[in-house]
């Protein structure tokens, strides 16, 4: 994917060379990483859950 | 003076939604294999049928109607509207012929649940549904999230300007790479890879908790499916409550969240922009609302004294909110404990995290973040201008992806879209009361229906009126290709009848 972004469409008459392999190996990294950054969002937010039903019980409870 | 479509302009959406529904047969071959594994032949033979029926119109419909000639914008939009109206009739043929429904209105019902990743459902004894009809109920669901004109653009068509089209006319604009057959090929590639990685999870924690290994896996996929696509199927009829799981319901928490994100966001993170999950509009606003909506409903759950831990109150009041925001539809509680145990506060958040919706581009519905995140913006910079010298320019920026100038022209399209879909709620409240329900419960089921949510508070079921199956699958299909390509395939067949 470290090209895609400059490409433009029906720009050259070798698709090949105009759109890069997505599944290309040196992409994995970058897509673990990303993958990793959403799970870590996911689970912040249940945290944040966890931390505000404790508020709302010693509050409202 | 409007023009009635030439033959041409018919030649070629009937060519493209042929391709469509040759991709929907394809599809048919996954519960074919399943069938034939766990030795359901029955079945088998149901979905051999449905396969046949979608590859003679499919390829049918793609011999009579040859052309060359490329999509225009109104036509990719009919396909993309018409080719789920008929991909809802053949997929429906499998239901119908299983027995599980009291109708064929019945099954075309959870086809279009499926597809547009609601989970409101009517099939009959669900426990008792064989493994490939409820894979069947998933794949839809699965498929129905990345859009099927993205299934068509990954495998099945080539060239890029009418393909564009299509692809917009399902609900989604985002090209994450400048091809649109690349953009759909990087969407499914982001959703493989989450299959994996969720159903190995899903499935391993279920035989963790001791069910038998073919099973779980299964179950595993399934469940995942739903939570991907934000869909809400479950394999059984106590949806994730049947688990009894904490680790379980928090992965489906969180797949249900990383689903609901925007295609875009998505690649963008994978390719690096990993601070855009914290600066992207549709983000913050997501949390923000997320947050809004998850004190709003544990407030009125802590006031009424339901779950005396915050444990509880979290796992319960959490679940529920997220299942609505992300427009996922899991539900760890009764349908009817909606009202007789959460309460009008309870069901106010639920109802207003169902309304908001997911993000766009994105396998969620509602009115989505990116509108409710700029029409705020732009509110705050119309009050800025009232306050500051009449001299002086206020321009509103936001991030997306890139930073964005907020112009008219967006707000006026975030606005048109947002009003639709409150009407949209409040049309469907009024038919429910007008079929003899609840305001609150006919307001909970339609926001329900037309955000593609799928959180029940026991409004649907197989004795609903017919009129009221009718309208549901009319406001899912509206909600989930956010009404533009509706009101396309309406003035189609209008310039059809009417045109000169």
């Amino acid at each position: 994917m470290s090209n895609a972004h400059q490409t433009q469409p029906g720009s050259s008459s070798d698709r090949r060379a105009t759109f890069p392999k997505l599944t290309a190996r040196e992409n994995w990294g970058k897509y673990a990483a990303g993958l990793f950054v959403e799970l870590f969002y996911g689970f912040l937010l249940c945290v944040i859950a966890l931390v505000i039903a404790w508020i709302m019980l010693a509050v409202v409870g | 003076m409007i023009l009635r479509p030439s033959l041409d302009s018919h030649r070629v959406v009937g060519k493209y939604t042929g391709k469509i529904l040759v991709g929907l047969g394809l599809l048919m071959i996954i519960p074919v294999v399943c069938a034939l594994f766990f030795r359901e032949y029955d079945i088998a033979l149901n979905f051999i049928i449905s396969f046949s029926l979608c590859m003679i119109v499919g390829f049918g419909s793609q011999v009579i109607f040859r052309t060359e000639r490329d999509l225009s914008w109104s036509e990719g939009l009919v396909v993309a509207a018409g080719s789920w109206m008929w991909a809802l009739l053949l997929a429906a043929v499998p239901y119908y012929l299983s027995g599980h429904f009291g109708s064929f209105l019945d099954a075309c019902f959870d086809v279009m649940s499926g597809f547009t990743t609601t989970g409101l459902f009517v099939l009959q004894d669900l426990d008792h549904a064989s493994y490939a009809l409820n894979l069947w109920r998933h794949v839809l669901t699965y498929v129905g999230g990345q859009g099927i004109v993205v299934i068509a653009l990954t495998f099945l068509v080539k060239g890029t300007a009418g393909a564009y089209k299509m692809y917009v006319g399902e609900g989604k604009d985002e090209r994450l790479l400048p091809n649109v057959i690349q953009t759909a090929r990087a969407i499914w590639l982001v959703s493989i890879v989450y299959l994996v990685v969720g159903t190995v999870t899903l499935g391993s924690i279920n035989w963790w908790l001791g069910i038998e290994p073919i099973r779980a896996y299964l179950h595993g996929a399934e469940v995942f499916m739903g939570a991907w696509s934000t869909g809400g199927f479950a394999p059984t009829s106590y949806n994730n409550f049947y688990y009894h799981s904490v680790s379980f319901e928090t992965v489906a928490t969180i797949i249900s969240i990383i689903g609901s994100f925007n295609f875009a966001l998505h690649w963008a993170i994978w390719t690096g922009k990993r601070k855009e999950v914290r600066k992207n509009i549709e983000s913050v606003t997501f949390t923000i609302t997320l947050i809004a909506t998850t004190m709003l409903a544990m407030w009125g759950l802590a006031k009424a004294g339901i779950y005396s831990d915050a444990f509880s109150l979290a796992r319960k009041a959490f679940y529920m909110v997220v299942s609505g925001h992300t427009t996922t539809g899991f539900s760890v509680i009764y349908a009817r404990q909606f009202v007789t145990l959460w309460g009008p506060v309870g069901m106010i958040a639920v109802i207003a995290a169902m309304a908001f919706g997911g993000s766009a581009c994105s396998t969620a519905g509602g009115i989505k973040a990116f509108r409710i995140g700029v029409f705020f913006k732009s509110l705050m910079g119309d009050i800025k201008a009232m306050v500051l010298p009449e001299s002086a320019v206020v321009r509103t920026k936001f991030h997306h992806v890139k930073d964005s100038y907020i112009s008219d022209k967006l707000v006026k399209s975030v606005s048109t879209i947002i009003v639709l879909y409150l009407f949209g709620y409040i049309s469907s409240a009024l038919l429910g009361v007008m079929c003899g329900y609840s305001f609150s419960d006919a307001l909970f089921e339609g926001v329900s229906a037309l955000s593609d949510s799928g959180l029940s508070c026991g409004v649907t079921s197989p004795t609903m009126p017919s009129i009221m199956k009718v309208a549901y699958i009319g406001y899912m299909w509206a909600g989930r290709l956010e009404f533009m390509s509706i009101f396309a395939v309406g003035g189609y067949f209008y310039s059809v009848i009417r045109g000169r």
